[in-house]
């Protein structure tokens, strides 16, 4: 009988498309099939600083169903601090009042005797993120970008992302980072840590400028640090002192010294949003495959143990038990025998707790 | 006794959890309906599927597997209608507590009543509030305007005003918002519920209509001091089943074969909890708590009487994370029969949350998941209990009112590999007093049953009278305090063939007197002055019991339940609790 297991990413090499997607409708500036670097802007939008609402009827003097004939501008225009919105000449026309823009924005919508303006300073730009092909343009709303590269998905990020050199601070996968240990030639790189459960060193990071984090395993009371954090931080492994894995880490230290993107996005299961790391690559001649998705745990897979003593090690499976086994914990569960990579033996491990790796 | 029902419909009941998708099978076995088999898959409603119909379909080669009967055809698409031949299926229901929360936004009056009342109305679901307005709101129109698009409301609950009454302040209110939702991102139109002053149904239709899909029901508060909850909540459970075939994958094809409806698994469990208090049998009122991966829900239940309260985002898989968030750490820790630093617990619970679907490989592993579980409990208690009855009966305002019945699902208690263990969190984590029969549900029974009682009673009612539940015992809970070792109570237990046994519990002690399925006996409590089982201070009583599960557990450890301080013999006890119980 298949099971559906979870499957993490950790792949050297392969086909990536990634949607880039404005907040807000704005405008595209890109088009099909045109190569697009890392840092090119893709799409704009503008995104507002606050809003104000404008009492229109109350500053013309006018019930509130009179005021739209007032309007001289429509919903969606640029408006200036200070330009009229609606105006209203007063009896015998001889003088004037306005409703007039408390900032520089847009109207967004003026209705009802009200109007509402967004305030905005700059536009918002949409960058590639990586270096690649426009395969899709989504009219208003963003871009599918096509590149070759290495992947390495995680399991947590603060919502920020950011492009600079891989760097690796350590030769082992498990070293903690502690403040002590950061470099001020870090600065501008983006860092791969095997745990980080030092308060100080997170702080110290910001200070150096880095780039950005890559971490094992983040100490849980850090949490809240790293999500303020004005940096992007994946969490690949999970939360405690555990480091890489080994194909992680193979990953990050095959690739050290190249340009990555860290999407430290805060994982949405629904929206299919997961944290990443990606490197873009050449492509050697075809174009390799895009990562597998969905596909049910089997002899041969390889897998990485989520939870237990075995946490974080890799290994294969080598059966499948068609029946519930007795678990040391006294739950009866369906369970593989993986074949853990190294000396480390053959162990039953509950299908739930496998992820499939690709 | 078994009821000639002359029916012959096989169902299928499945429920989608946010982590496990099951399957439930009933058919007419021996004239009355059964479960005859149950099977689970992951559920596959979020990435990479985005199909909760890939997960539906290894929970059904699963079941064809344990039962031997074919429900899937070739196209791996339900066989509906059941053959002669025995294939197929005649009935479908389904529920789900799958999905990500959906975000709410309350607006009503004074905050203290019309708020009050909208947020009564969306209690019961698997809404989570992102931010409320009232007249009680001191931020201007400019911040809420900003504060409306940061919350990116899926789902605006509008209460206020009585029939006849308040307009104006409601409607200037539900003006910044409607302006608002002019600037939430394109392809997200919310939906909205407008349950207030009845004057005002087509004018919140006019506002909202261009910037949310608008329903309406009647008052919640039709008139001062006067409170409706009931139109309001179907409207909003239309609502809510609306926005989830729109964002599940595989639903709109479900629910056509599920009579078009795909039920909150909380409503269809609160659904069979009122059934349930209407029975003789359960006097007091029935509780059930459903411990689930992403949320949590507590029904309880006085005479068909039904109050539910939903924790959407609180659970012990993906809602572990949120635990830790509600108390400090040491109110999991307390549960531990080892020490285990707040770090460590902490890890846990965030490595759970990125890893739901895991599960405990040893006995510590296990006693972290069951220690979540009562924290899980014992935080959507402290949001159920609120909206209960004020004049509950029970032994003291601040401890849990008199059950009869207690009912322990979701995926934790189900898990618990023997019943002493479920009965054991469910006795820690509610506390309950007096006499009350603890139940555990390991197939997802309640919601299948509430859900399959909209559309065929009898099969709900004959698949209860089958006892498919799993009755973990009577529990005899003492209120009061005594010094360790002293007598809390004298218990006699007397079979009908006159094997008698008698015991002396002292206080802080937990005691089973085996009782088995199917026998019957006489229970006489005889508590010592200072203590209570539910007939009154050092008060005594005999009561008929059924045999089933561990039988009789005697819990002397008081009420509220008191910890020692000193973190070994803290541990020692909890050891002790767990010995007593799960080798019972």
């Amino acid at each position: 009988m298949p099971y559906l297991a979870p499957t993490a990413h950790v792949t050297l090499l392969a086909t990536l498309r990634r949607e880039r997607m404005l907040p807000l409708a704005g405008e595209v500036i890109v088009q099909p099939r045109q190569r697009v670097e890392a840092a090119d802007v893709v799409a704009q939008t503008f995104l507002a600083d606050r809003h104000y609402l404008v009492d229109v009827a109350r500053k013309l003097g006018v019930p509130d169903e009179k005021a739209d004939s007032a309007l001289v501008k429509q919903d969606g225009d640029p408006v200036k601090a200070g330009e009229p919105i609606a105006v209203r000449k007063t009896a015998l026309g001889l003088g004037r009042r306005a409703a007039r823009s408390p900032a520089d924005g847009r109207l967004v919508v003026a209705a009802g005797g009200k109007a509402l303006v967004a305030a905005i300073s700059r536009p918002f730009e949409l960058r590639a993120g990586i270096p690649g092909q426009v395969v899709t343009v989504l009219q208003s709303r963003g871009v599918v970008i096509e590149t070759t590269g290495a992947l390495l998905e995680g399991v947590w990020g603060n919502g920020r992302e950011d492009s600079a050199p891989l760097r690796l601070t350590s030769a082992d996968p498990a070293a903690p980072l502690t403040a002590d240990k950061v470099e001020m030639e870090w600065r501008g790189a983006l860092l791969a840590a095997g745990t980080l459960a030092d308060a100080a060193a997170l702080r110290r990071l910001g200070e150096v400028r880095v780039r950005g984090l890559v971490v094992g395993g983040l100490g849980p009371a850090l949490l809240p640090a790293a999500r303020a954090l004005d940096l992007p931080v994946l969490v690949v492994e999970g939360f405690g002192a555990r480091g890489f894995s080994t194909p992680a880490w193979n990953l990050l230290t095959s690739n050290a010294g190249r340009e990555a993107w860290l999407n430290a996005v805060a994982p949405d299961r629904f929206a299919g949003r997961q944290p990443e790391l990606l490197i873009p690559l050449p492509s050697p001649g075809t174009a390799p495959l895009p990562p597998m998705e969905g596909q049910a745990l089997a002899e041969s897979r390889r897998v990485r143990v989520l939870r237990g003593p075995q946490t974080g090690r890799v290994g294969t499976v080598r059966t499948l038990s068609e029946r519930p086994v007795l678990v040391a914990s006294g739950l009866r569960l369906r369970a593989a025998q993986v074949a853990l990579d190294g000396a480390a033996g053959v162990v039953d491990v509950p299908l739930a707790n496998l992820e499939i790796l690709e | 006794m078994a009821i000639d029902t002359g029916a012959t419909d096989t169902i299928l009941a499945i429920d989608f959890g946010s982590a496990t998708t099951r399957a439930l099978l009933f058919d007419v076995v021996e004239s009355a309906y059964r479960l005859v088999g149950c099977a689970e898959a992951p559920t596959t409603a979020a990435a990479p599927y985005h199909d909760a119909s890939e997960g539906l379909r290894h929970a059904l080669a699963e079941l064809e597997a344990v039962t031997g009967r074919e429900v899937i055809n070739d196209e791996a698409r339900l066989m509906m209608p059941a053959g002669a031949d025995g294939r197929g299926l005649d009935v479908v229901v389904a529920t789900s507590s799958a999905g990500p929360a959906v975000r709410g936004l309350l607006v009503g009056l004074l905050p203290d009543v019309s708020l009050e009342s909208a947020r009564r109305i969306v209690g019961g679901s698997y809404v989570q509030l992102v931010d409320q307005f009232s007249l009680g709101d001191t931020r201007g129109q400019d911040q809420q305007i900003d504060a409306v698009i940061a919350a990116k409301p899926e789902l605006l609950v509008i209460a206020g005003g009585t029939d006849g009454g308040a307009s104006e302040a409601l409607l200037k209110l539900v003006e910044t918002i409607s302006l608002a939702c002019h600037l939430l991102p394109p392809g997200s139109k919310a939906k909205a519920l407008f349950a207030g002053n009845a004057d005002l149904q087509a004018r919140m239709s006019e506002m909202l209509g261009r910037v949310a899909l608008v329903r309406t029901a009647a008052n919640v508060l039709p008139a001062l001091g006067y409170e409706q909850l009931g139109p309001a909540r179907a409207e909003l459970g239309q609502l809510y089943e609306a926005l989830r075939l729109e964002q599940i994958g595989g639903f709109r094809d479900l629910a056509q074969a599920a009579g078009g409806r795909i039920v909150p698994t909380a409503q269809a469990e609160g659904y069979y909890v009122r059934f349930l208090s209407k029975l003789q049998a359960w006097p007091r009122g029935v509780l059930s708590v459903n411990v689930g991966s992403a949320n949590t829900s507590v029904a309880a239940a006085w005479n068909g009487e039904l109050h539910l309260s939903v924790r959407p985002g609180l659970g012990v898989g993906a809602g572990a994370a949120n635990a830790l968030a509600e108390s400090h750490i040491d109110q999991i820790t307390r549960w531990l029969p080892y020490a285990l630093d707040d770090e460590a617990v902490r890890a846990f619970a965030l490595n759970k949350s990125v890893h739901p679907a895991t599960v405990p490989v040893d006995a510590n592993d296990l006693w972290r998941e069951l220690a979540l579980a009562r924290h899980v409990i014992r935080v959507a208690m402290r949001k159920a209990r609120p909206d209960w009855p004020e004049r509950t009966p029970g032994p003291r305002p601040e401890l849990l009112p008199w059950f009869s019945l207690i009912v322990g699902g979701g995926a934790a208690l189900g898990r618990a590999p023997r019943p002493g263990l479920a009965a054991l969190v469910l006795l820690d984590a509610l506390q309950p007093a007096g006499v009350t029969r603890l139940w555990a549900d390991p197939y997802h029974l309640a919601p299948a049953l509430g859900a399959l009682a909209y559309v065929n009673p009898l099969a709900a009612a004959q698949v209860h009278d089958s006892q498919a539940m799993l009755d973990l015992g009577t529990a005899v809970s003492l209120v009061g305090r005594g010094r360790p070792g002293e007598t809390a109570a004298h218990i006699k237990l007397v079979e009908e063939d006159g094997a008698t046994r008698e015991v002396d519990v002292p206080y802080g002690a937990l005691e089973v007197l085996p009782l088995a399925r199917g026998r019957t006996a006489k229970l006489t409590i005889r508590p010592r002055a200072g203590f209570s089982a539910g007939a009154g201070l050092g008060r005594g009583h005999s009561l008929r019991v059924l045999g089933a599960g561990l039988g009789v557990i005697v819990d002397a450890r008081g009420r509220p339940i008191v910890f020692p301080r000193a973190p070994e013999q803290r541990q020692a006890l909890v050891q002790l609790w767990i010995d007593q119980l799960n080798g019972a």
